[in-house]
């Protein structure tokens, strides 16, 4: 009786080791076993969920951060057929192309391209601050001359653009000062110009890239690539660093 | 078992239970917020997929259920962590649309689904665990159900992989445990140690044993009470054996005292009985029958006396010293004188609380000790003055004087300097301890200063020595 109560501790002791190791993902397997196959359930509306209000810097800056690749941007793409491109369609994309040219008068030769060859990719972005979408319209065209454009869904305007028209066109682009200012009022948009890094900032610290070629170059660029974080950092694609800083 | 195993296994398995415990907590916090992070993912999906399929609706031709595969082919859903497939299915659970391919059958949820309740479940399919959500949606046709799905076996493996490091991390963290605790608890119980050695050698009598006193823990305080505690008991101890050896002194003294009185006693009646005839001898035996009659009966007198007086309350009252110790003066001058000696009184006025009785009765003797101890011609002084709130009584002989390593022993019961001198001289050895248990109770001390062969000061001090 004696020995045995003099063994009784170390026993606890080995015993308790053994539990301190064994235990921790035993109820952990138990707490699995627990969750698997319960159903949880919430009321919800059947209408389903409405379009966004985003207001156009931020959905300039979705767009940014979803070609930026950035994880927490939910999207739904779907490559549009050609029975989705129809007359209906063609008018609209028409229609957006016009208003462009209007406004930025060397980008006219966009008015110029046909649905033919053209592939269109419809996007829904999910805005994972504020858990609200945005629909955009992807158009691509390879060949001469190529391109590729994005529609906001919503608007019909061009949030970005970069082609190389076709050398039947003769293209004056002017000053990179004036582009950027109708570029920015074809937008409704105000922002401040880095012509040294050819990059701007417009509202809600949204960062734009543009390109305005010389004389004979026939490339042209304007699309968001960055955005100012909360802690005050500029994230843009395809700067030499990830945080760039606008002069 | 020893404390030091009690407190090193329990420290041990405390310490690793803790860890445990807390491995645990950090471990399955992690993994719930991850998983709750993909249950959210999951429900902003379907809200995405949901929007998708409405908008294809809302354009197409012909909305019904089913077109749903023309309209979702080639849709796309991705979000943090590649791809997601989905499947639309209608209330029946048949497959009306889907991409990619979903690993989960979709009747259980779809039957606890209403028209405006959306669900999610945790399964367990061939591909790992999934986490599978459902929702309504209306179409001209009816009702469909839009399911996606996520794969959250990662999670598991990740939660997995946390807790083979732990494992891996539990030996190093028993063996620092066992080498903390064994640090810890032998720190806790050397003093403990310390304790129960010095108590068991004073359980064997080594009064003398103390222990260490390190820190100020509740430790500490024991061994300091130890110590404190083993001084007394040693200074007890010293004093009852002090007191138990003046008893043993006192009863030999006194069985002394009575023995060589009755030798002479008995001698003395044996002569008188057998030589009853011879006047003359009989009148001098009979004379010191008599004187040591007279001896046994003062010894006995003094003996009452001292035991009188442990048990007496005095009944102190404020005398005038001047005029009390010249009556003493007075009532010993004749036997001063008697013996060739001259008494010198030196007075100052002065109060003081005593019992004139006993007080006269401590003059006295220390007068007679004076006169004993001188050689004829001398002088004895007897002073008085106060002193401070106190008033000081010194008798003083030029005599004999006492040897200092008899000094202390004097004034016990029964000790005599020297004994056949004293004896001749009627004294019973009991008048100093007499004199010094009556100034004890006034709350004064007898002292005695002593040069041999120069003489002896006896002092001592008595409240209330303000000039009256």
């Amino acid at each position: 009786m004696k020995a045995w109560r003099k063994a009784l501790l170390p026993c606890l002791t080995v015993l308790a080791l053994l539990a301190a190791a064994a235990l921790p993902p035993a109820l952990s397997r138990a707490g699995d076993s627990r969750r698997m196959g319960v159903i949880h359930t919430e009321q919800v509306d059947t209408a389903g969920p409405e379009a966004g209000s985003l207001s156009l810097s931020r959905r300039l800056r979705l767009l940014a951060r979803w070609k930026a690749g950035d994880r927490t941007v939910s999207a739904i793409t779907q490559t549009l057929t050609d029975a989705d491109m129809g007359e209906n369609f063609r008018v609209q994309v028409e229609r957006s192309f016009s208003q462009l040219a209007e406004a930025v008068p060397a980008l006219a030769f966009f008015r110029e391209l046909t649905m033919e060859g053209v592939t269109a990719v419809s996007a829904l972005l999910r805005d994972p601050e504020t858990g609200e979408n945005a629909r955009m319209l992807r158009l691509t065209w390879r060949g001469d001359p190529s391109a590729e454009v994005t529609l906001d869904g919503e608007t019909g305007l061009v949030l970005s653009l970069q082609g190389i028209c076709g050398k039947e066109y003769v293209v004056e682009f002017g000053s990179q000062e004036a582009f950027f200012d109708q570029m920015l009022r074809y937008l409704g948009l105000e922002g401040t110009l880095d012509t040294k890094s050819s990059h701007c900032m417009v509202e809600e610290g949204t960062i734009c890239r543009f390109h305005t070629p010389a004389a004979k170059e026939r490339y042209c660029l304007f699309e968001p690539v960055g955005y100012r974080t909360e802690e005050g950092d500029i994230v843009v694609e395809g700067a030499d660093d990830v945080v760039w800083t606008l002069k | 078992m020893k404390l030091f195993w009690k407190l090193f296994c329990a420290m041990v398995t405390v310490t690793v239970l803790g860890c445990s415990v807390c491995a645990f907590l950090l471990v399955e916090t992690e993994f719930r917020s991850a998983l709750e992070r993909e249950v959210t993912a999951l429900g902003q999906e379907n809200d995405l997929l949901r929007y998708a399929v409405s908008l294809r609706l809302e354009s197409a031709a012909f909305p019904g259920r089913e077109q749903l595969a023309d309209l979702t082919r080639g849709m796309e859903l991705s979000a943090a962590g590649g791809a997601v497939v989905f499947r639309i299915s209608d209330e029946a659970g048949r497959e009306l649309a889907r991409t990619g391919t979903l690993p989960v059958e979709a009747a259980e949820l779809l039957e606890r689904l209403g028209p405006e309740t959306r669900g999610w479940e945790l399964r367990e399919t061939e591909q790992g665990r999934w986490l599978h959500g459902a929702c309504p949606m209306e179409t001209p046709e009816g009702i469909v159900f839009l399911e996606n799905g996520r794969p959250v076996e990662e999670l598991f493996r990740l939660r997995e992989s946390r807790y083979r490091t732990f494992h891996r991390m539990i030996p190093a963290l028993a063996g620092a445990a066992a080498l903390a605790a064994a640090l810890v608890s032998a720190l806790m119980v050397r003093p403990l140690g310390h304790l129960a050695d010095a108590t068991r050698r004073m359980a064997e009598g080594e009064l003398g044993q103390r222990v260490p006193v390190d820190g100020d823990d509740e430790i500490a305080w024991l061994s300091r009470d130890f110590n404190t505690m083993a001084e007394r008991l040693e200074e007890q101890m010293n004093r009852l054996r002090s007191e138990a050896r003046r008893q043993e002194d006192f009863v030999a003294s006194f069985t002394h005292e009575l023995k060589t009185p009755m030798t002479s006693i008995i001698g003395y009646a044996e002569l008188l009985r057998a030589r009853p005839e011879d006047r003359e001898r009989v009148q001098e035996w009979a004379g010191y029958i008599f004187r040591e009659g007279r001896r046994l009966e003062a010894l006995s007198r003094k003996l009452l006396e001292l035991i009188v007086l442990e048990k007496r309350d005095l009944a102190l009252r404020r005398v005038a010293m001047e005029e009390f110790l010249a009556r003493v003066a007075g009532a010993m001058a004749p036997e001063l004188e008697k013996a060739g000696l001259t008494l010198r009184l030196e007075t100052r006025p002065g109060e003081a609380l005593l019992d004139p009785d006993l007080m006269e009765a401590v003059c006295l003797n220390l007068l007679d000790n004076a006169r004993k101890a001188s050689f004829p011609g001398g002088e004895v002084r007897l002073s008085g003055a106060p002193e401070g709130r106190d008033y000081r009584v010194e008798v003083e002989d030029h005599g004999r004087g006492i040897p200092p390593e008899e000094l202390e022993r004097v004034m016990e019961p029964f000790y005599m300097v020297e004994k056949s001198r004293s004896r001749s001289q009627g004294g019973s050895g009991l008048g100093l301890a007499l004199c010094q248990r009556v100034v004890e109770l006034h709350g004064g001390k007898l002292e005695l200063e002593s040069v041999p062969g120069q003489g002896t000061l006896a002092r001592f001090r008595l409240k209330g020595g303000e000039p009256a």
